[in-house]
């Protein structure tokens, strides 16, 4: 439920930014006249006219004054016909008195219209006009000739930051730095090294309008033309005029000069620069709508832990009691059970997730401590309440982490008949899955459970072994009959669980097979099998492991003389002294000192000066409280 | 002419800043998405072993905890009942007292019965003088073991005797006042047992322990910091931590394994040379040289972060002792990319060459420089040149709100994996202090790091710097009350 209290969170709050984005962008359209405030103006719409209507029938009833109209769902009386909504207004407001449901109607070439069609007839009214006043200013504008106040510039572009160009100007109009080739008196010509400026790359020119020096509208500088004479003598005034070939020229020079500037030099004023910044005005908005969003949702998500806390508190306390009832009930038969169990499903919120978890755990954590009948009860009480269904959801589940879940139930709970489902996870491709769920197919299995290591093929780490050895331990299972084959495969870390499992089992029919491992080529299958040899007392690894103690790593040859300790005879004692006299680490030389000790060594028993190295080892050594 | 070549590097440096604040915005995006799938991964695991099979066996790898201590009499006690509590079957707690001049190895002594013992010890890794080992007469402390040498100066010098002292394969480093949790090593030493490569260090996250409740060395209560710098510090801790690292360690390019806590490999980071008592990021130092000795035997290796906070530490409640730490790590950090300066897009060293170096560069020694270069060129355009307030706002704005959604993402991370805080209160202050933070702590942390760039070029000597320590909410009365 919280999750879906978050989402909700997350989804309100991309809707509430994408509509304040919405609102801005229609804020900002300058364009937008209401129809209504258009008519009510008096304004004519061509085809459009409006009607006083005074009544409505379903049967024609005739009027001396009024026009009965036939509508399709009756008959109306209506009044008069105008083309100005005012009109129509001032005879309602006459008509009133008599008539006070009077009100004005819309009427589209004679037939009657609704306001939506009307709204849609003014819109296009309107663009129709200014696109006729648009064509008007264009048309006043080319065909004037000289005025004095009016002047052409062609506008390249427009920038955030101040620019400089080479035979360009530049000016500040509404915060943004333009960059302007020319000065014109003539439109034409103006229009003329527009083109020529589109022609060599500046795609975006246009012809941008000067009245009496300031910047000006269309609009403006059409009404200033159309309210002056025309002069028809021009006056010396100072322009930039030149051809279209000496603008390419221009631009090309330009262009060429731009290819023999350097990859860092294009680099560093790069096109495209303005669109990063809109790009970070989006990125703005989804950051604030994601911070938002988080913050809602970090304090809905920490109160719902907090309540979910106190309720499962609560629902804790009442599993708590109902299971200890059980388990003090006398005559508890199937029938009193069944009708127990029904009474508290309707206590708990049964149908959620986390109380069918909670359940489990309980009774997971209470079968624990009983054995026999007592435990048995409640795998029925967990089969009762339906639990199985839920376990079995979460092992068909698609992910493979919820499906360890389930796995998990089964393991603990003891439930064998569960057994088929899991097996087929014990070949899974995914490490985890599939060791978890050999763990509980070995703990599960009655019989012969280990026998999922013939052929065993994948890998078992350090970590899979501890829990497989304390399920081995826990189930008490015996020793498998193949356990001496499993020594001799190729799987590397099979030898090396089998290694344990021999010294756990005590299995010394598995003797031979665990010295001939101190050749292994692996120094970690040696490393077990030289401890095996010393929990197995396997005195005759003796001899092997003083041959090969020279070629050993350190882990190993430490692991030697621990073994030699259980196992050595006279032999060990007088390879070990030997050795003292080698260079050896630290901790060989302290191991080995231990070793002849534990032998009962003369040597160890020898005199040996303070301050020498093997005074100072016998004193570790002898030390009570060095371990 | 030289007013063009000017404008052009005006420029120059403008595009370099805005790609470079473009790949760090990216990089980081990309660090969180991939520390998003690493803790999606551990969380999935956790029904894959439990913690009581370790607990139980005797077939796991044993552990040394090595705690340097110097001049810590007034809770060494406490800390190293703390570090004896830990759950683990196979563990010593080797406390090494660095010369210390107050009462720290007098108290040690007699709080747990110690008595100078004869151990044979060999200096593996060079460290001034040990002085003597001490070992319990009492069989309950018999996990402990204390190292009293000559001061070295350096945490370092006094690890490195630690290390050398230790009996287990394993070692986990901290800090004395650290408190960690008990399954710190069961859960740290977890990656080096079920993984098929070489596992040669382990991290997890750090805490503010600044007012939790703490009883005898051990955590009663975790609360957030009441004192403002320690709030900021938890933030960034847990933005560090749990974004940072657990995406470095997801793609194995972990190059900071923290002092505070850390799990080794004892024969890689003794072969590795141990920490170097000269460096003042030790940690980081450490992990560089044992990647390198990896690289230079061609074994395959992996360096893992655990998204769980296993330890405590009191964090510095003062701008002062704040900066120096800053300093100190900031010229820990400048120290160790020129001491192994030949990583650098070395083929030999793989990634660390060619992503975690470069990396350690371009967005971690170059951020404080920038920033301040950034901050200067601001103040002379205000006064000089016409500022672009219309894009600088827009650009800070795009900035602040990208940090915000990290930072954010990261609190959520926190609180859907640990419900850490006590309550709501607590989570707000923590969103608040969000918003604060470019504006109050950011600042003095660039000043300090940029203090110890300055430090390391000045060539000035290091020293262990002395933590004032607050103290914890102490519940020792509600103990023996109850």
């Amino acid at each position: 439920m919280a999750y879906k209290v978050e989402i909700a969170a997350i989804a309100v709050c991309v809707l509430v930014c994408g509509n304040l984005q919405l609102s801005f962008s229609q804020g900002l359209d300058p364009h937008h006249i209401d129809s209504q405030v258009y008519i009510e103006s008096g304004n004519p719409v061509s085809g459009l006219s409006y009607k006083v209507q005074l009544a409505s029938y379903s049967d024609p009833v005739p009027h001396e004054h009024f026009e009965l109209e036939s509508q399709n769902d009756g008959f109306i009386w209506t009044f008069g016909e105008f083309e100005d909504f005012r009109e129509a207004l001032e005879v309602r407001d006459s008509l009133l008195a008599d008539h006070p449901d009077a009100w004005v109607s819309y009427y589209f070439d004679g037939e009657k219209a609704t306001y939506q069609k009307v709204d849609s007839l003014v819109q296009s009214h309107l663009i129709q006009s200014q696109k006729d006043e648009l064509k008007e200013s264009l048309y006043w504008l080319e065909s004037a000739g000289y005025l004095p106040d009016v002047r052409y510039k062609v506008q390249v572009g427009s920038h955030n930051k101040p620019i400089n160009k080479e035979g360009f100007s530049t000016e500040t109009f509404e915060g943004n730095h333009l960059l302007l080739y020319g000065e014109f008196v003539d439109y034409h010509e103006a229009l003329v090294a527009r083109d020529s400026l589109i022609n060599v790359g500046f795609k975006d020119s246009w012809v941008s309008f000067y009245l009496s020096g300031s910047r000006a509208s269309l609009a403006e500088v059409s009404q200033h033309i159309k309210s002056n004479f025309v002069q028809t003598e021009v006056p010396e005034v100072k322009v930039v005029e030149k051809t279209d070939r000496s603008i390419r020229q221009e631009m090309e020079t330009m262009l060429y000069a731009d290819a023999d500037k350097s990859f860092v030099k294009k680099l560093l004023y790069f096109e495209g620069e303005r669109k990063i910044y809109s790009i970070a005005l989006y990125f703005i908005i989804i950051f604030f709508g994601t911070t938002i969003s988080l913050i809602m949702v970090l304090i809905s998500h920490r109160r719902s832990v907090e309540m979910a806390k106190a309720r499962k508190k609560v629902y804790q306390r009442k599993i708590d009691d109902f299971l200890s009832s059980l388990l003090l009930e006398d005559d508890l038969n199937d029938e009193l059970l069944d009708k127990k169990l029904q009474k508290f499903k309707t206590k708990i919120p049964f149908e959620k997730d986390w109380c069918k978890e909670l359940l489990i755990k309980n009774i997971v954590d209470l079968k624990k401590n009983f054995k026999g009948e007592m435990a048995d009860m409640f795998i029925t009480i967990y089969l009762k309440l339906e639990l199985l269904s839920y376990t079995e959801k979460l092992i068909n589940d698609s992910s493979w982490y919820v499906k360890t879940k389930g796995i998990f139930h089964f393991q603990e709970l003891g439930y064998t008949k569960g057994l088929p489902i899991i097996k087929k996870y014990t070949k899974d491709p995914n490490d985890f899955l599939r060791n978890v769920a050999i763990i509980a197919y070995i703990s599960l299995e009655p019989t012969e459970p280990l026998s999922i290591f013939n052929d065993y093929k994948g890998q078992i780490d350090k970590i899979d072994e501890l829990k497989i050895l304390d399920t081995i331990k826990k189930s008490r299972i015996k020793v498998p009959k193949n356990i001496i084959n499993w020594l001799n495969s190729k799987n590397e870390s099979l030898v090396s669980m089998t290694l344990k499992m021999v010294t756990y089992f005590n299995h010394l029919e598995a003797g031979d097979s665990v010295i001939s491992l101190l050749d292994h080529p692996s120094s970690k299958i040696k490393n077990e099998a030289i401890v095996a040899c010393g929990k197995l007392y396997l005195s005759q690894a003796e001899e092997r492991l003083l041959e090969i103690f020279n070629k050993e790593n350190e882990n190993n040859q430490i692991e030697i003389l621990k073994t030699l300790r259980t196992i050595g005879s006279i032999t060990s004692t007088f390879f070990l002294e030997q050795l003292l006299d080698e260079k050896n680490s630290r901790e060989v030389k302290i191991e080995t000192m231990i070793t002849l000790k534990e032998l009962g060594s003369e040597v160890y028993e020898r005199e040996f000066e303070d301050n020498s190295e093997l005074g100072l080892i016998k004193m570790h050594v002898e030390n009570p409280f060095i371990q | 002419m030289i007013q063009n070549l000017f404008s052009d590097f005006l420029r120059g440096y403008e595009v370099f800043i805005g790609f470079y604040a473009l790949s760090y915005i990216l990089f980081y995006f990309g660090l969180s998405v991939l520390s998003f799938i690493a803790i999606k991964i551990y969380s999935n695991r956790k029904y894959n072993i439990k913690d009581d099979i370790l607990i139980k066996s005797n077939h796991v790898v044993g552990v040394s905890v090595v705690a340097p201590a110097f001049n810590e009499g007034a809770n060494i006690v406490f800390n190293v009942q703390s570090l004896l509590s830990l759950n683990y079957p196979k563990f010593e707690v080797v406390i090494i007292n660095d010369g210390s001049t107050d009462d720290t190895l007098e108290k040690l002594i007699e709080e747990f019965e110690l008595v100078k013992v004869d151990f044979f010890y060999e200096s593996k890794i060079h460290t001034q003088p040990v002085k003597g080992h001490y070992k319990s007469t009492n069989p309950v402390y018999s996990k402990l073991l204390v190292v009293d040498k000559v001061n070295g100066k350096s945490k370092a010098d006094a690890s490195n005797a630690g290390i050398n002292s230790a009996q287990y394969p394993l070692f986990l480093c901290t800090d004395v006042d650290c408190i960690l949790r008990k399954d710190t090593i069961v859960k740290l030493a977890k990656p080096f047992m079920e993984n098929k490569r070489r596992v040669i260090a382990t991290g997890a996250a750090i805490r503010a322990s600044n007012s939790c409740e703490v009883r005898e060395g051990f955590l009663d209560k975790i609360h957030y910091p009441k004192n403002w710098l320690a709030r900021f510090q938890e933030l960034e801790y847990i933005r560090a931590f749990l974004l940072g690292r657990m995406a470095w360690s997801k793609i194995n390019s972990l190059l900071l394994v923290s002092g505070g806590l850390g799990l080794f490999d004892k024969d890689i980071a003794i072969k590795a040379g141990g920490y170097w008592h000269k460096s003042l990021g030790e940690d980081m130092e450490l992990i560089t040289r044992m990647r390198k000795h990896m690289y230079s035997i061609k074994e395959d290796f992996i360096i893992q972060y655990i998204p769980e906070s296993l330890c405590f530490t009191e964090v510095p409640a003062t701008i002062k002792v704040l900066v120096r730490q800053r300093s100190r790590w900031g010229r820990g950090l400048i120290q160790t990319l020129y001491l192994h300066r030949d990583v650098f897009f070395n083929k030999k060293y793989g990634r660390t060459g060619f992503l975690i170096f470069p990396h350690f560069l371009l967005f971690e020694f170059l951020v404080p420089i920038l920033e301040a270069i950034g901050f200067i060129t601001l103040l002379v355009s205000f006064i000089i040149f016409n500022t672009d307030y219309e894009h600088l706002l827009l650009l800070s704005i795009f900035v602040y709100f990208f940090y915000l959604t990290v930072t954010l993402f990261s609190i959520l991370w926190d609180e859907i994996l640990y419900n850490h805080y006590a309550n709501v209160r607590e989570v707000a202050i923590l969103i608040a202090m969000a918003f604060i933070e470019p504006f109050v702590y950011h600042p003095i942390n660039i000043f300090a790091t940029l203090k110890g760039y300055y430090h390391f070029f000045r060539a000035k000597e290091q020293k262990w710097g002395d933590m004032e320590r607050q103290g914890f909410v102490k519940v020792e009365k509600v103990a023996k009350a109850a």
